[in-house]
């Protein structure tokens, strides 16, 4: 056992490193700089050298590198070069909206995906069960930029029940704050529900056709009940991890819904400082989403070593 | 909600025929697609690209125009035609890279032993929890954003999800008995993966390369909404799309074709990639 | 079985059909008085976000319409009238020779209660000599000293007269900050303004307040907002919904849909020149002479215009300036000297075999009123016959291809920004790149143009510097536009920006 995490632990470290690299390698590879950026288009190329060796972007990429991921290692995440501010505060207060807005778009995706994932596995032969099936392959299909736009003039202008878009931040007005988060948790909601159904829909039927379920409705179970009693408990850790996985991946994966609703949430911020070729504040954010990413991985491995011995001992 | 134990006859028949329906209409959509796709190499009502001023704007129906024409003039139904082909190379290419990279990986994480897992297993972790729209941008930086650019972008993102189920996929294959019994015969790892693994995950290859075409297709619109998709003079129905979000605004009819054309077209893909999974793989077709 | 499941994929179909559908069949909210009215505050709508607040580093226009005038003020206002109102400096005087201008010192304090002084004003002119920026520094070439005369008086000898420096006092280049706040000015600028910044936040929003320490009046207006939606429809979809009530700047790309939406109708709307902008196509420099005139004939400006569908904003021009400017002339035949001529072109690159020459055109892929001219100009160049391949880039990218170095890595691109030929002057011949273009003809106009001592000498040279850029085909205007705002119809008071692009918030009430 303790070589069991020994071993993956020495896995995760060795990846999280080269991580760091590659994000690195990735960002630095797309050319341009922050000094070009904020001096517009009419400034001279001296005065562009002269202020990228102002912020130390003139000297080797190695150097760079190690000077980066040196703060990293003491904590400090670093500061944007055009407005001075930690990096750190800049993702908190992103947080404070990607946070809410992804949790609750999933947890809504999830009230809509479980109900009707199930009922369309269960009664598939029925015509709501073909219905909820088709909608939900159509919902997938819907390409989010069109949909959030659409929803967004339905309710925010042409019935005027919604902001269309726009953030109020909580410490102005908490329900400010709540109103501007609707309708993107609606958006994001309702195309999580869909692919989501599919999902839950096959794990239905993946779950109903396991001996345990046989098993449980030979003892006079219905269907439904042999469900909510056996079959839910079995397939609960593979869902957990899959929700979990999702929700680091959202915090990041955003970015077009916070465009449509012009929110100013994480992956917007990460998408604007590529565009400013902000190369310490994308590196450092995308690096501590990458740790939460793989710190999820890690957990969800040893959890399965733990509850597994076959896995440990595997191969 | 029947308390029968056991399916009646009657079920398995009725759903046998809702799968081939579903396929159907799968095929139907995606052979009319590509068609398109094929038919813009040989006729267009008109070049896409030209504007023509004083044409602007035409409501569908127009003489000469079969959808009508964009802000600049241009035809909309040639532009759809050309589009088609546009998402069906980056769509298909996107998948494409993706799978052919996504088996190598898999088969070798599934066969090379742990380390080489390992390895593999956390690269791809890596690269899924980089955000795809990082790395879609900063390619669009790197090279210009254009049909290139997008299915490198595209093949960033789907890699991972390949390599993983591939490996899935072989590791189950690799339990079988006919490979113990070819390790037995002291074949190379790499003639039993050819020989024996591959064509045991052939379905699993296809059903998910079908289904990341049609993501592609979705992911190449989003693309465009931020300004790193297709370029002109390449035209995709994601461009098109956010061209009339920007020029018109988005509930005008300019929108609706080109949003047709993607929710149609992904939805045929996706019943078709369904619709092959229950006909190639019936274990798989009740796991996700 | 099949009949549920075509028609389940048919109602699919029809539902989505359908949700468009009730966008047009719903009709819109009423537009009610604005609920800020009542509490005295203002939202505006913002296109675009700076990043930064730095106004010594920065340029970009996001960022200008801002904080200058309403934060931090300049020595002196130029009024559109041609007066000169006081700033930061209460009075000040200009010596005939027109060599030495003395500022006296307003008694004030900056919006954080620190007092405003004479080492504040010397440091941030100081500031702005060093700027990166050349638009801000290249009002300093002809100063020598910067002196402190008492702790009122500001005094600054130039070595020749300089309209560069009198008209920079008046805009960016004269914005004075206190010293001691120097280190927060990129997220907190702090000025002497009507306003000062309660908070930034990027890609979202700035928060101003009144400043209890203006020396002036105290705005009509204490709060306001500016809220940056970077999607144009989304930003006129805010409006018609009553969330905000101005956008000020709008794009030219936006203005057919504005018309279209009848938003020219339920608000106000107010067209000024200050904020608009010339669109001109950048030709290389290094490309042969009768080439790039060639490539100038391609040029189709009513086609440009009339591609915006917004003619009522937009003139067709061959003049690098905007109308009002003294130098600007509309599209005629004496002020085009390579006026549209697809023919003629045609036949041109047939004799001189310009089909052999690929060219590149840079279009920048994120600013979608600049990819709109290329997906003109593109297929018109390949149809006269010109070998032309487009290279959409972004911002950043575009900085950086411009200054690998010379020759310019592209042939022909599209612009737009300020209407100012100075902008073009060549400082040093080794350093010259797209931005800049050397030809000592027009250098000499433009340093006669800031040697000139009456208002009408100027223009004249500025006339004869423009006209140069012009007949070189080296920059070559296409149209220009107007700068178009939309207000809430109560909203009133609106005043043309004095600080170079700056929109006052002050003048505007309810």
């Amino acid at each position: 056992m303790p070589v069991y995490i020994a071993r993956k632990l020495a896995f995760f470290l060795l990846a999280v490193l080269a991580a760091s690299i590659a994000i690195f390698l990735l960002i630095r590879g797309a050319g341009g700089n922050v000094a070009a950026v904020i001096l517009g288009k009419d400034a001279t190329a001296e005065a562009i050298n002269a202020l990228a060796q102002q912020y130390g972007l003139d000297r080797p990429l190695f150097v760079q590198y190690f000077d980066w991921i040196g703060n990293l290692l003491q904590g400090d995440l670093g500061r944007s070069f055009r407005t001075n501010e930690p990096v750190t505060d800049l993702v908190v207060s992103r947080l404070s909206i990607s946070i809410p807005l992804c949790v609750s778009g999933l947890i809504l995706g999830l009230v809509i995906a479980i109900p009707a994932g199930t009922y369309s596995a269960l009664n598939s032969d029925k015509p709501l069960g073909a219905v909820i099936a088709l909608l939900s392959q159509v919902g997938i299909a819907v390409p989010v930029f069109w949909a959030g736009i659409l929803l967004s003039l339905l309710f925010g202008v042409r019935l005027g029940w919604l902001p269309t878009g726009g953030w109020t931040n909580w410490d102005v007005s908490f329900w400010g704050a709540v109103r501007s988060l609707v309708l993107p948790v609606i958006s994001l909601g309702l195309i999580l529900g869909a692919s989501l159904t599919r999902y839950v829909r096959s794990a239905v039927l993946d779950v109903m056709n396991q001996d345990y379920v046989r098993t449980a409705r030979a003892t006079g179970m219905t269907r439904m009940q042999a469900l909510l009693q056996v079959g839910l408990r079995n397939a609960a850790l593979p869902i957990a991890t899959v929700v979990g996985l999702q929700i680091a991946e959202l915090i990041g994966g955003t970015v077009i819904i916070e465009t449509v609703f012009s929110l100013p949430g994480l992956s917007r911020m990460i998408l604007a400082n590529v565009a400013a070729r902000e190369v310490i504040v994308v590196q450092s954010t995308v690096m501590l989403i990458i740790i939460f990413v793989m710190f999820i991985n890690l957990i969800v491995d040893l959890l399965y070593g733990v509850l597994d011995p076959r896995v440990r001992l595997a191969r | 909600m029947t308390l029968a134990p056991t399916a009646t006859p009657a079920k398995p028949k009725r759903r046998r025929r809702r799968r081939n329906l579903t396929l159907t209409i799968g095929i139907v959509i995606t052979v009319a697609f590509i068609a398109m796709a094929m038919a813009s190499f040989f006729y267009l009502p008109h070049n896409p690209n030209l504007p023509r001023i004083p044409d602007r704007l035409l409501p569908a129906g127009s003489p000469g125009y079969l959808l009508g024409t964009d802000a600049l003039g241009r035809d909309i139904f040639s532009q759809l035609m050309v589009g088609a082909r546009t998402s069906l190379m980056v769509g298909a290419g996107g998948a494409l890279i993706s799978l052919v990279i996504g088996t190598i990986a898999g088969l070798s994480a599934a066969a090379f032993g742990r380390m080489a897992d390992e390895t593999i297993s956390r690269g791809a972790d890596i690269m899924l929890s980089i955000p795809g729209m990082v790395t879609a941008l900063v390619l669009a930086a790197t090279i210009g954003s254009g049909a290139l650019t997008t299915i490198l972008a595209l093949s960033a993102f789907f890699t991972p999800s390949f390599t993983r189920v591939i490996r899935s996929a072989a590791l189950s294959v690799m339990q079988e008995d006919f490979i113990t019994a070819a390790r037995l015969y002291d074949r190379p790892t790499w003639f039993i993966l050819l020989r024996h693994v591959l064509p045991n995950v052939a379905g699993v290859m296809i059903v998910q390369f079908t289904l990341y075409f049609a993501a592609g297709i979705l992911t190449e619109a989003g693309l465009s909404y931020l300004g790193v998709g297709v370029t002109r003079p390449s035209i995709s129905w994601g461009m098109m799309l956010n061209e009339a979000q920007q020029q018109v605004g988005i509930s005008s009819p300019l929108a609706m074709w080109p949003g047709l054309a993607i929710v149609i077209v992904v939805l045929g893909l996706n019943l078709l990639g369904d619709g092959l999974r229950d006909v190639l793989d019936p274990k798989l077709a009740r796991r996700a | 079985m099949t009949q549920t499941i075509l028609k389940s994929f048919r109602l699919g179909l029809t539902m989505l059909t359908a949700t468009a559908a009730i966008m047009a069949a719903v009709p819109g909210v009423a537009l009610a008085a604005s609920p800020r009215a009542e509490e005295g505050k203002m939202i505006l709508v913002a296109r675009q976000d700076p990043g930064t607040l730095d106004y010594t580093k920065s340029n970009l226009t996001a960022l200008r319409l801002w904080i200058p005038a309403n934060v931090v003020e300049p020595l002196v206002y130029f009024n559109k009238d041609g007066s000169v109102a006081p700033g930061v400096a209460e009075a000040w005087e200009i010596s005939e020779d027109k060599l030495t201008y003395t500022f006296t010192i307003r008694e004030a304090k900056f919006s954080n209660g620190e007092a405003l002084t004479v080492e504040d004003v010397i440091y941030s002119l100081n500031a702005m000599k060093a700027s990166p920026v050349s638009q801000n520094s290249s009002a300093y070439q002809a100063v020598t000293a910067i002196e402190k005369v008492d702790n009122r008086t500001v005094k600054v000898t130039l070595d020749r007269p300089s309209q560069n420096f009198w008209k920079g006092m008046g805009s960016t280049a004269g914005l004075i900050q206190p010293e001691a706040a120097a280190e927060t000015i990129a997220t907190n600028p702090i000025g002497t303004g009507p306003y000062k910044l309660v908070n930034y936040t990027s890609n979202s929003s700035f928060e101003f307040t009144a400043n209890e320490n203006y020396w002036g009046e105290a705005p009509a207006i204490k709060d306001v907002t500016v809220r940056i939606i970077t999607d144009g429809t989304a930003g006129l979809n805010a409006l018609e919904a009553g969330e905000v009530d101005s956008l000020p700047v709008i794009t030219i790309d936006l203005w057919e849909q504005l018309m279209a939406r009848g938003l020219d109708k339920n608000f106000s709307m107010v067209t000024y020149p200050q904020i608009g902008e010339p669109t001109y196509a950048v030709i290389n420099q290094k490309l042969d002479p009768e080439l790039r005139q060639a490539l100038a004939m391609t040029i189709d400006r009513q086609a440009y215009n009339d591609a915006f569908g917004a003619s009522w904003g937009a003139e067709n021009t061959c003049t690098f300036a905007l109308p009002n400017q003294a130098w600007y002339s509309p599209e005629s035949a004496e002020t085009c000297p390579y006026p549209y001529d697809i023919e003629g072109v045609m036949a041109l690159v047939a004799e001189k075999g310009y089909a052999a020459t690929p060219l590149e055109y840079a279009s920048l892929s994120d600013v979608p009123d600049l990819s709109l001219p290329a997906d003109i100009m593109v297929p018109t160049m390949q149809a006269a016959g010109f070998n032309m391949t487009r290279n959409a880039i972004d911002l950043a990218r575009y900085s950086q291809l411009i200054f690998q170095g010379r020759p310019p890595q592209f042939d022909v691109t599209v612009m737009s920004g300020d209407a100012d030929p100075t902008q073009w002057a060549c400082a040093d011949e080794a350093s010259a790149g797209w931005s800049t273009y050397c030809s000592a003809e027009y250098t000499q106009a433009l340093a006669d143009a800031d040697e000139a001592l009456t208002d009408e000498d100027y223009l004249a040279l500025m006339q004869k510097s423009a006209d140069i850029l012009r007949k070189d085909a080296v920059i070559v205007p296409i149209i220009a536009k107007k700068g178009v705002g939309l207000f809430d119809p109560d909203l009133k008071g609106f005043v043309e920006p004095r600080v170079a692009v700056a929109l006052e918030f002050a003048p505007l009430h309810w």
